[in-house]
């Protein structure tokens, strides 16, 4: 066995005397090594099932199945049956958010055919060149993030953020039938691409069309976000909040602590803004933003 | 109806990735021929697993895992044509989310260099923190990985993503890159050569390492 697998033979227990014993060795003897190990280390620390991940799964797997061209029907046999199920199940998970009749726990529309304009993904398979010119993917339908679970319920009156004072930009919301998982993933294609006022509209349109909704909810981290850079941290404060009111066990939640935590030191209140990382290390002590939480709390004397 | 598959919750051993010993195979089959079924089965089965890779090369703090592991999944059911058997199915799916993030972060690397912008911005603001310094500090070597495969040419940072990050064999890694092992050896030298620059140049992570330079 090579120097290298003995790291990766530890990582999975799978050691016997004599190559642990070596591999001790290797660590006291090779930088190299006991770095990379320790490396490796952390990521299968790191590695566990999420909250929501199965929702999330799910739904990535919807968006394939949508995003892929249908089979061709073998000549003289139906394909009603193979693909019978596929379509009573996604005809199924379409009604779900209509039936409940409550706050939605899955973006709406999620499988509903691509959009026209909409690119599929090509292989990093491809040939370099080939890979560093390919265009961005529409992330379309379906794009929300994963902030469906936890949802508090409808009887929970959202925070009302203070109006932008930014004047708005106009962009087109002639489309009066878009859905909130396209909506929301027009706010993300304006925020990636830096135009921060047609996103702040966009996420705002959408909270106001569909404040119920999955993407709803996660717009307020987006406007929190874009806040903060703006070092408007008042209002990044409250978005941060909304959100942790409305989703408190929600996938983004983590996330919305930290980012209060930092709205808040902006704002001078550090005793709140160490409320919020306590809070943070509590619920989620495994999280990517503990270590950097503890470094930040001040050191019991 | 789905084809019969067991969950799993656990990144797969090397017997599992053996060509012997790989139960993914006969479905990559049928998903190859059209089978829609298949295609529902197999995504059920890997999804999961590719959103765990996603978030290991990526870190759990990135705004697009969604976006990101969609990627990797429709990339993966494309390229299933390609596989040629070398390794299992199951590593084959991984190897492709484990360069559809590396892509994304060396995509996003550029669009940062380009906009020329401040460190707070929204999607810094995600993935900024922790940050690389204040890891440091907590001796935290998984930021300081990531960021090097931005660094790293291509083949290096995909030997090192392989090993360090979802613990790849040199024999795993060379089936999957379709590269012999010596050429993987001599890519992870290289590659854990520059993580001890990077991680032993700072003082902090080197005085929380106990270890001299």
């Amino acid at each position: 066995m090579n120097d290298d697998d003995l790291s990766v033979r530890s990582r999975r227990g799978g050691l016997d005397d004599a190559a642990e014993k070596r591999f001790k060795l290797l660590l006291t003897s090779s930088r190299e090594a006991l770095l990379s190990h320790r490396a490796g280390l952390e990521f299968d620390a790191e590695d566990s099932l999420l909250p929501g991940d199965a929702e999330l799964a799910r739904r990535i797997t919807d968006r394939v199945l949508a995003a892929r061209p249908r089979p061709a029907a073998p000549p003289g046999r139906p394909w009603l049956k193979p693909t019978l199920g596929v379509a009573v199940l996604v005809g199924l998970a379409a009604l779900i958010p209509l039936s409940k009749g409550r706050l939605s726990e899955r973006p709406t529309a999620a499988l509903a055919p691509p959009s026209p304009t909409a690119t599929a993904p090509t292989s990093p398979l491809a040939p370099a060149d080939a890979r560093e010119d390919r265009a961005v993917p529409e992330r379309g339908v379906g794009s929300a993030p994963a902030a469906t679970v936890g949802v508090g319920p409808s009887s929970r009156s959202r925070p009302r953020p203070t109006v932008l004072s930014r004047p708005r930009s106009q962009p087109d919301t002639t489309a009066l039938d878009e859905s909130a998982s396209a909506l929301f993933a027009r706010a993300n294609r304006a925020r990636r691409d830096a135009d921060t006022a047609t996103a702040e509209t966009l996420y705002q349109l959408l909270q106001e069309r569909y404040p119920a909704s999955a993407e709803a909810i996660a717009a307020d981290m987006a406007l929190g976000l874009l806040a903060l850079n703006a070092k408007r941290a008042e209002l990044a404060s409250k978005y941060f909040g909304s959100y942790l009111s409305r989703a408190p066990d929600g996938p983004l939640a983590a996330d919305a602590l930290w980012s209060r935590a930092r709205a808040l030191s902006l704002l001078g209140k550090s005793a709140a803004a160490d409320e919020s990382l306590r809070e943070l290390l509590k619920r989620y002590p495994g999280s990517a933003y503990a270590g950097a939480a503890r470094a930040k709390l001040p050191r019991a004397p | 109806m789905l084809y019969v598959a067991e969950g799993r919750r656990s990144l797969p051993t090397a017997e599992e990735l053996s060509p012997q010993h790989d139960e993914l195979r006969v479905l990559a089959d049928a998903v190859i021929r059209g089978d829609a079924v298949a295609l529902r089965t197999f995504l059920t089965e890997m999804v999961p697993q590719l959103l765990r890779v996603v978030r290991r090369v990526l870190g759990a703090g990135h705004s697009d895992l969604e976006d990101i592991t969609y990627e990797a999944a429709y990339a993966t059911v494309e390229s299933l044509a390609q596989f040629r058997g070398e390794g299992s199915v199951r590593h084959f799916a991984c190897r492709i989310a484990v360069l559809t993030a590396m892509n994304v972060r060396r995509r996003e690397a550029t669009q940062k260099r380009a906009r020329q912008r401040e460190p707070v911005d929204p999607e810094e603001l995600r993935s900024e923190a922790p940050s690389p310094e204040v890891d440091a500090e907590n001796a935290s070597l998984a930021p300081i990985v990531r960021e090097l495969m931005l660094t790293l040419s291509e083949p290096l940072a995909e030997a090192l993503s392989l090993h360090v990050i979802l613990g790849y064999t040199v024999a795993e890694i060379a089936m999957s890159s379709g590269v012999g092992p010596e050429t993987v050896r001599s890519r992870l030298r290289l590659a854990k050569q520059a993580l001890r620059q990077r991680a032993l140049g700072n003082p902090s992570l080197r005085e929380a390492l106990e270890v001299e330079p």
